[in-house]
C-alpha cells in the first residue's frame, strides 16, 4: 500500500466506530455473569451495579459466602428488574452469614423480592422492592423477607405493592426495621415469631394493614416475644386486601393501623397512628380469627402488650365489612370502633389466684392522646363489653430492646 | 535433503504437532478415573474419564457404578443415568433411615437425557447435563456440566443455562421445553441437610432394587457391597425398601403417596431442610397429620396458596394447597421450586387420589 494519510484516518475511524459499537451485552449473558460472580466470590467482596436498568428472567442465588456486600448507584438510578421472570421464585436468594444490600431497587419478581434464610448478619440499606403494575394479588407476596436469621437490619427501604407483606421478617431474632416507607402493600411491616425487635422511625400509609405483630402457630419457631413499636407514623392505611384468599394477611380488615395477634411483650409507644377505618390498633388472640390450628406448644393468646403515648386520630369511618373483624367492629360501632381494641382475651396460665396477673403480662393502655378504647369481651360474645380504661392503667417495665451489631 | 528442506521440515513439523496438540478430537478415555479434590473442577467432563469410549454412550469406566431409584425424582420427564464412583480403598457404611454417608473422595454423577421418542427408545437420546456431586475435604460441592449439541463432550459452566429440548413422550405427542440446567448454587437449594451441602438419592429405602448391570440382574445393596462400596450391609430382605409410586403392585397408594412425596419434596420439607420453616414436613418418617399439612394453614406460602386455606383438605384435592403448587407453572407458586418447569401430570394424579382418600373434615 502506498502511503496514504487519509486512508490511514478512515481505517482507524471505522475501526473506533465499530468498537464503540460493540454489541450490548444481553439479559441471559449478564444474568450469567452476575451469577458466575455470585458463585466466585470471596468472602468480603463487593458485587458493584452501575447505574442502570437490568433484566433478569432467573433467579440469582448467593450461598455460604460470608460478608458479602451487594451495591447499585442507588434505589433510583440501580434497577434490577425480574419482569417476565420464568425460572425460581425470588429476585435474590440468600444463605450466607453477613450479607448486605445496598442502594438499589428489586422490581416486578414473581415471588419473593429478596430471601434471605439462615443467615446471621443481615443488612438491607436504602433498597427499594417494588411491582410496577399496581397492587395486585399475582404480586409475590414479600418484598424483603429475612426468615430464621440473626442480626437483622432494614433501613431506609421503601417497599410497595406486595401482595403479603411489604417487610415480613419471620422466626428471626435481633432485628431493626428502622426509617422505612411501606406503602400499597397489603402488611406494610410484619414480624412474625420473632424475638427482640425494633420497629422504629417508620412510616406505613395507604397498606391494608400498616404494622403486624403476629405469632403464628404450626410453624418451627415458636411463641415471639419482646416487639417495639415505636416513633412511626402510621397513617390511612385502608387500602382494599389484595392478598391471595388463603393467607392469614387475607383476613386483615382494610383499615388496621397496628394489629397484635398472639404476641407476648409488646410495646406500642410515641406512635401516630391515624384514620383507619378499622381500628387504628388493636390487641388479638388468634383464636378470635376463627382459625383451627393443632400445636401443643403454640400460645394463641397476647399477654404483655402495653401501648402507652401514642398520639390517636379518625375520622368516622366504616370498618371493612368484607373481613369477620371488620364485620364485627361495625355492628358495634358503626361508623366510630374505638381507637383500641382489644378482644378481651386473655390467657388462664397467667392469671394468678385471686384472679391477679403480674405486671408483666398485664395489658397496658397509658397516656395515649384521643384514644377510645373498648374491651370486646370476646369471650363472653360482648355482653361483658366494657370501655373502662382505667383496669388498664399500668406500666410494664420497658422492653431491652435490639441491640445492632 | 538440503539445510534449508531439513528446516522447513522441522518448522512445518513443529506447525502440526502444535495445531495437533490445541485440536479437540473424540480420544477415547485413556486409564483410570482421574479427579483431584483438593484443585478446582475440571473444565470438560471428559478429563475425569468416568466414561470410556464414545462421550454420549456413558459406559462407565472401571469402579464406576451406575445405579437407580425405585422412586425417582421427577425432573420435566427428563431420563437419568447414575453412576457412583468412590477412590479405591473407601465405602460408605450402610445405615437404613438417611443418605449414605459417602467417603471424602466420592463423587455422584448424574446425567439428565431425553430420548428422542419415549415410545422408541433406539431413536437415539439427547443428553442435557451431567450434575456431579464431589465429596471434597471440607464437604460436597456441585458441578453443573452442559452437553453440547454435537454430543462430544460437556463443559463446566457454574452459572447454569438453558436450552430448547423437544420429544416425543410415550403418548407419541411432541414436547417442548426451555430446558433449564440449575447454577451451582442452586445444587444446594435442595441438596441442603442443616444448611451442609448433601446428597439425597443414594438411600437403602430407594436403593434396594435389582439393576441389570450385565444381563443378570444383580440387587444393587449387594452390588454396592461386593463392589467394596458399602460396609455392613445386611441381605436386602432386611432392608427397608420404598414403594414404587407409579407399581400398585408395590405399595399402598398411601405408600406409594408417601414414597413420591419423600423424594420430591422432603428434601426441602423436613425438619433440616430449607423448607423446615414452613413446618409442612413430607419425609416419609412424619406421621403427625398436620405436619403432613392435613387441615394445616400455611405460614409463609404468599400467593402460592392460591385461593385456599388448607395444605390438604381431606377428600378435596381441588381445594388443596398441595395439589395447586404441584399444578402450576408459574415459578411464584409452583413445588417443588427449583428444577422443573412442567407439571408432573402422572404424580399430580397420584397425590390428588391420595388426598381423595383421606376423610375427616377441616373446621
Amino acid at each position: 500500500m502506498k502511503n496514504n494519510p487519509i486512508l490511514i484516518v478512515i481505517i482507524f475511524t471505522i475501526l473506533a466506530v465499530v468498537s464503540c459499537n460493540a454489541p450490548k451485552k444481553n439479559a441471559s449473558q449478564i444474568q450469567k455473569e452476575i451469577q458466575e460472580r455470585l458463585i466466585n466470590a470471596k468472602p468480603g467482596d463487593t458485587i458493584s451495579f452501575d447505574e442502570g436498568f437490568y433484566e433478569f428472567k432467573s433467579s440469582l442465588s448467593l450461598d455460604g459466602i460470608e460478608n458479602i456486600t451487594i451495591k447499585g448507584k442507588g434505589a433510583g438510578k440501580t434497577i434490577l428488574s425480574f419482569k417476565g421472570q420464568t425460572e425460581g421464585a425470588e429476585g435474590f436468594m440468600v444463605k450466607a452469614n453477613g450479607i448486605t444490600f445496598e442502594d438499589l431497587t428489586v422490581q416486578d419478581t414473581k415471588g419473593d423480592g429478596i430471601k434471605v434464610q439462615n443467615s446471621k448478619g443481615v443488612t438491607f440499606r436504602r433498597v427499594n422492592v417494588r411491582w410496577t403494575e399496581g397492587a395486585k394479588a399475582s404480586n409475590g407476596g414479600y418484598g424483603l423477607y429475612p426468615v430464621t436469621c440473626k442480626n437483622v437490619l432494614v433501613e431506609e427501604c421503601e417497599i410497595s405493592e406486595a401482595s403479603d407483606a411489604g417487610i415480613y421478617i419471620g422466626q428471626s431474632e435481633n432485628i431493626v426495621v428502622r426509617k422505612c416507607k411501606a406503602h400499597d402493600n397489603v402488611a406494610g411491616i410484619e414480624i412474625e415469631n420473632c424475638k427482640t425487635a425494633d420497629v422504629y422511625e417508620n412510616l406505613a400509609t395507604n397498606n391494608t394493614g400498616g404494622i403486624l405483630v403476629f405469632d403464628m402457630p404450626e410453624i418451627p419457631v415458636k411463641n415471639g416475644q419482646d416487639v417495639r413499636v415505636y416513633n412511626n407514623e402510621i397513617k390511612d392505611n385502608n387500602h382494599p386486601n389484595f392478598a391471595p384468599e388463603g393467607n392469614m394477611v387475607g383476613r386483615v380488615p382494610a383499615g388496621t393501623g397496628v394489629l397484635v395477634l398472639a404476641y407476648n411483650f409488646v410495646e406500642v409507644f410515641n406512635n401516630r397512628i391515624s384514620n383507619h377505618r378499622s381500628f387504628n390498633a388493636s390487641i388479638a388472640c388468634f383464636l378470635t380469627t376463627g382459625k383451627e390450628y393443632k400445636d401443643s406448644l403454640y400460645n394463641p393468646y397476647s399477654y404483655g402488650i402495653s401501648i402507652h403515648d401514642n398520639d390517636f386520630s379518625r375520622q368516622p369511618m366504616l370498618p371493612d365489612t368484607t373481613r369477620i373483624l371488620g364485620k364485627i367492629l361495625a355492628q358495634l360501632f358503626g361508623l366510630n370502633p374505638p381507637d383500641i381494641v382489644w378482644d378481651g382475651m386473655l390467657d388462664p396460665a397467667v392469671i394468678g389466684k385471686d384472679g391477679v396477673v403480674a405486671p408483666e403480662n398485664r395489658i397496658c393502655i397509658k397516656n395515649n392522646k384521643n384514644a377510645k378504647f373498648v374491651n370486646l369481651s370476646a369471650q363472653t360474645a360482648f355482653k361483658d363489653m366494657t370501655f373502662d380504661e382505667k383496669l388498664f392503667d399500668c406500666e410494664r417495665k420497658p422492653l431491652p430492646g435490639a441491640k445492632l451489631q | 535433503m538440503s539445510k534449508k528442506n531439513i528446516l522447513r521440515f522441522i518448522l512445518f513439523s513443529l506447525l502440526i504437532f502444535i495445531i495437533a496438540s490445541t485440536i479437540k478430537c473424540n480420544r477415547p478415555a485413556t486409564g483410570p478415573v482421574h479427579i483431584d479434590i483438593s484443585i478446582p473442577p475440571f473444565k470438560l467432563l471428559s478429563e475425569y474419564h468416568f466414561f470410556k469410549g464414545k462421550p454420549a454412550d456413558l459406559i462407565p469406566n472401571d469402579r464406576v457404578l451406575p445405579y437407580d431409584l425405585i422412586t425417582p425424582l421427577f425432573s420435566d420427564y427428563a431420563s437419568k443415568l447414575r453412576f457412583v464412583w468412590m477412590p479405591e480403598g473407601t465405602s460408605a457404611v450402610y445405615n437404613d433411615t438417611a443418605v449414605f454417608a459417602l467417603p471424602v473422595g466420592a463423587v455422584l454423577i448424574k446425567n439428565f437425557y431425553y430420548p428422542n421418542d419415549y415410545r422408541d427408545l433406539s431413536k437415539g437420546r439427547k443428553i442435557m447435563e451431567t450434575r456431579l456431586l464431589v465429596h471434597k475435604q471440607a464437604g460436597w460441592e456441585g458441578f453443573p456440566y452442559i452437553w453440547n449439541d454435537e454430543q462430544t463432550e460437556a463443559t463446566l459452566e457454574v452459572a447454569g443455562g438453558r436450552k430448547d429440548i423437544s420429544w416425543i413422550d410415550a403418548q407419541g405427542e411432541t414436547q417442548q421445553l426451555n430446558y433449564v440446567i440449575p447454577n451451582k448454587n442452586q445444587c444446594k437449594g435442595c441438596h441442603d441437610f442443616d444448611s451442609k451441602l448433601t446428597p439425597i438419592g443414594p438411600k437403602a429405602r430407594n436403593l434396594n432394587k435389582e439393576f441389570a448391570y450385565n444381563a443378570q440382574p444383580e440387587n444393587q445393596l449387594l452390588r454396592w457391597a461386593s463392589a467394596g462400596y458399602l460396609k455392613n450391609c445386611p441381605s436386602p430382605a432386611n432392608a427397608p425398601k420404598v414403594a414404587c409410586w407409579n407399581d400398585p403392585k408395590t405399595g399402598t397408594l398411601n405408600e406409594r403417596a408417601r414414597a413420591y412425596l419423600d423424594v420430591n419434596c422432603a428434601h426441602c420439607h423436613n425438619p433440616h431442610g430449607p423448607g423446615a420453616t414452613s413446618g409442612l414436613f413430607l419425609d416419609y418418617r412424619t406421621s403427625d397429620p398436620t405436619a403432613i399439612g392435613i387441615c394445616k394453614a400455611p405460614v409463609a406460602a404468599g400467593r402460592g396458596a392460591g385461593n385456599f386455606t388448607y395444605d390438604i383438605v381431606p377428600g378435596d384435592p381441588s381445594v388443596s394447597i398441595l395439589a395447586f403448587r404441584m399444578e402450576s407453572p408459574d415459578p411464584g407458586i409452583m413445588m417443588p421450586e427449583l428444577g422443573r418447569k412442567m407439571m408432573h401430570k402422572e404424580g399430580v394424579k397420584l397425590i390428588c387420589d391420595w388426598i381423595a382418600s383421606f376423610e375427616g373434615k377441616c373446621k
